[in-house]
């Protein structure tokens, strides 16, 4: 039998984030569950009508409302101490939209765009548009346990060298907020959806550009985005090789320009011959060996063929303990001598060689084994900066490390969204992935400071780790910043509303 | 030089706290995670005692269980000769599938503009 969506609010208030990398004692927690027997238009006006009414019963309360997905942040962008935490994740149900159901203007192909509950992942994604529908995300994130909506909201980038950050895909974002507000944000340039079929989902429809740029990456400080509406593209494989080479000027080159039809690309490597330019080109640098070989990751765009046989499952195997990676930090923060060792054995063992490995989107940005107590920052400057950036990096971990940590750089292009942080044209992504150690942590901040005092332009990722100040959000953000806020309190016209959606980690710094 | 002791003694108490740990690590296929790992209580008291541990997922249906035991759960094990155990049990829950995924928009093709896929 059909069951109603509903809140289920859990026993325990302790909520933790998925990297372990911290933990709050929430004022309560709730879960959304979407029902069963089917997504319709009464089940999603039912399933918001739960949302808008919690907003107010915490508004009323004088709490804090903070909507979580995949909790993958490292960062604390998501739960908060004391805030009612609302988890989204069971709402994962999906619709297709007819051609009834689009504009008169709308000029896309309404077969490739996918309706996406907050609470669907990408794994879920990319299982049900590759194996059912012949279809495929054209960006994402590393890994697939995020949910849309929350990698969206963050700003997560990819590396797709000709694709945005993952909130480029989303051409409709539903958005629940303070005062009963349910609103279908568009843009006017982009019509989508008709006025009946918004009508349908109890919202209202606003075709808004700097609604929908705020709405984009929102961090939560809008309301609840219960819903998105995505393109999609024609499913495709992507053949990828990782190979060494060495931090020359040919690579250095083909990083600022985003092309590397001039680095010595291995003779085993597959390049299409009518498409040499790559989809996706990752350097990864080990600053611990200056003359250790980089590690390049190329991936090329191929049809795909009826042959291939979709697999996600995940393989049994050793690996380390959910313990073992903050314990060795520990462990080199006391014994510092030994991290560039360590950190190098790491550096290979991760970043193995290999041709020509084919895979859908979904296989290749598969199932992440879980990793507690790991750290990583990432850094957007222009790309055309990208080596002066990489540089300093080294630099300073050479000055004040060594700390467990690689450097590597992704490129896309720039993002929508006001507080999109891959906002330069074209981005490099500078990510410092490593341990959660104390020296991590410290080159990381140093690596900031250098780029300040260089006067590099960069913005930084918000679900990674960050230390924000007043003069680098402003510094990053400029008027954006200002359209955001400006957003906001159009949005949420009174204190309490805007105080129901605040984040208290940033709220010192960006002046909500 | 100072650095020394002190890092052989780290190295020998993360050789030992690290060896006598373990972790078990249980995950369907094709997880479909829902929310963060939760903690269950792990402990009994002599082999005749047991104790029901109910775990709160709203789908009935478990993602993930972790099992982990460390150096001073076998150590306290060990002392009182196997009559106290503990260890400690994270799980996540996971979610149900859609049903379908119907198209919408059609109203004419059923109630509530929704049909079939």
């Amino acid at each position: 039998m059909a069951t109603d969506p509903k809140l289920h609010r859990r026993s325990s208030n302790r909520w933790q984030n998925w990297h372990e990398t911290y933990a709050v004692d929430a004022g309560r927690r709730y879960e959304l569950h979407p029902g069963s027997g089917g997504l319709s238009p009464a089940k999603f006006r039912k399933s918001a009508e739960l949302v808008l009414d919690l907003i107010e019963e915490a508004k009323a309360e004088g709490k804090v409302l903070r909507a979580v997905g995949g909790t993958w942040s490292f960062s604390q962008v998501s739960g908060q101490q004391d805030a009612w935490i609302l988890d989204t994740t069971y709402a994962n149900r999906k619709a297709r939209l007819s051609a009834g159901a689009m504009d008169a203007g709308f000029a896309g192909d309404a077969d490739g765009l996918l309706l996406v509950q907050c609470g669907v992942s990408i794994f879920e994604i990319n299982r049900y548009l590759e194996k059912e529908r012949g279809r495929s995300l054209a960006t994402s994130g590393a890994s697939n346990g995020q949910t849309f909506v929350g990698a969206m909201s963050t700003g997560t980038h990819g590396s797709a060298i000709d694709h945005g950050g993952i909130q480029s895909q989303v051409v409709a974002i539903q958005l629940l907020s303070a005062g009963g507000q349910n609103l279908w944000i568009e843009r006017p340039s982009k019509p989508v959806a008709s006025a009946a079929f918004v009508q349908d989902f109890g919202a209202e429809l606003r075709r808004d550009d700097d609604l929908f740029d705020a709405g984009l990456v929102s961090l939560g400080l809008l309301g609840v985005v219960h819903s998105v509406v995505i393109e999609t593209r024609p499913i495709f494989l992507l053949s990828a090789s990782q190979f060494e080479h060495p931090y020359d000027d040919r690579l250095k080159q083909a990083m600022r320009t985003l092309d590397p039809a001039g680095i010595d690309i291995p003779p085993e490597v597959q390049v299409p011959a009518g498409n040499p330019r790559p989809y996706f080109f990752q350097v990864v640098v080990n600053p611990h060996k200056q003359d250790t070989p980089t590690r390049v990751k190329l991936m090329y765009e191929e049809p795909f063929p009826a042959t291939h046989q979709i697999d996600y499952r995940l393989q049994g195997k050793y690996g380390a303990g959910f313990d073992l990676p903050g314990l060795v930090g520990k462990f080199l923060d006391a014994v510092d001598p030994l991290t560039p060792l360590l950190t190098s054995k790491l550096f290979d063992m991760q970043l193995k060689l290999f041709a020509n490995e084919k895979g859908t989107w979904g296989e290749t940005f598969d199932f992440t084994t879980p990793r507690s107590q790991t750290a990583g920052a990432s850094l957007a400057v222009p790309a055309d900066r990208c080596i002066e950036a990489l540089d300093l990096a080294i630099e300073a971990h050479k000055q004040f490390g060594p700390a467990p940590i690689v450097f590597a750089c992704r490129f896309v292009q720039k993002s929508p969204g006001h507080l999109a942080f891959t906002r330069f044209e074209p981005s490099c992504v500078i990510d410092m992935d490593g341990l959660n150690s104390m020296n991590t942590h410290l080159v990381i901040e140093r690596v900031r400071s250098a780029l300040d005092a260089a006067g590099i332009e960069y913005a930084q990722h918000w679900g990674k780790f960050h230390d924000l100040t007043g003069g680098r959000l402003a510094a990053s953000y400029g008027s954006d910043l200002d359209r955001f806020r400006a957003v906001r309190s159009a949005l949420l016209s009174t204190p309490a509303d805007r105080q129901t959606f605040s984040l208290a980690a940033q709220e010192t710094v960006i002046g909500l | 030089m100072n650095s020394l002791p002190k890092a052989a003694s780290v190295l020998v108490l993360a050789v030992l706290v690290s060896a006598c740990s373990t972790t078990h690590f249980f995950v369907v296929q094709e997880p479909l995670r829902a929310g963060g790992p939760e903690r269950a209580s792990a402990d009994s008291f002599g082999g005749a005692i047991e104790k029901t541990e109910v775990l709160e997922c709203e789908s009935n249906a478990v993602a993930e269980v972790r099992v982990k035991r460390d150096f001073f759960n076998s150590l306290i094990g060990a002392i009182t000769l196997g009559a106290y155990q503990s260890t400690s049990i994270e799980y996540v829950c996971s979610k149900s599938e859609d049903d379908e995924v119907p198209v919408l928009g059609g109203s004419e093709r059923g109630e509530e503009g929704q049909d079939g896929d």
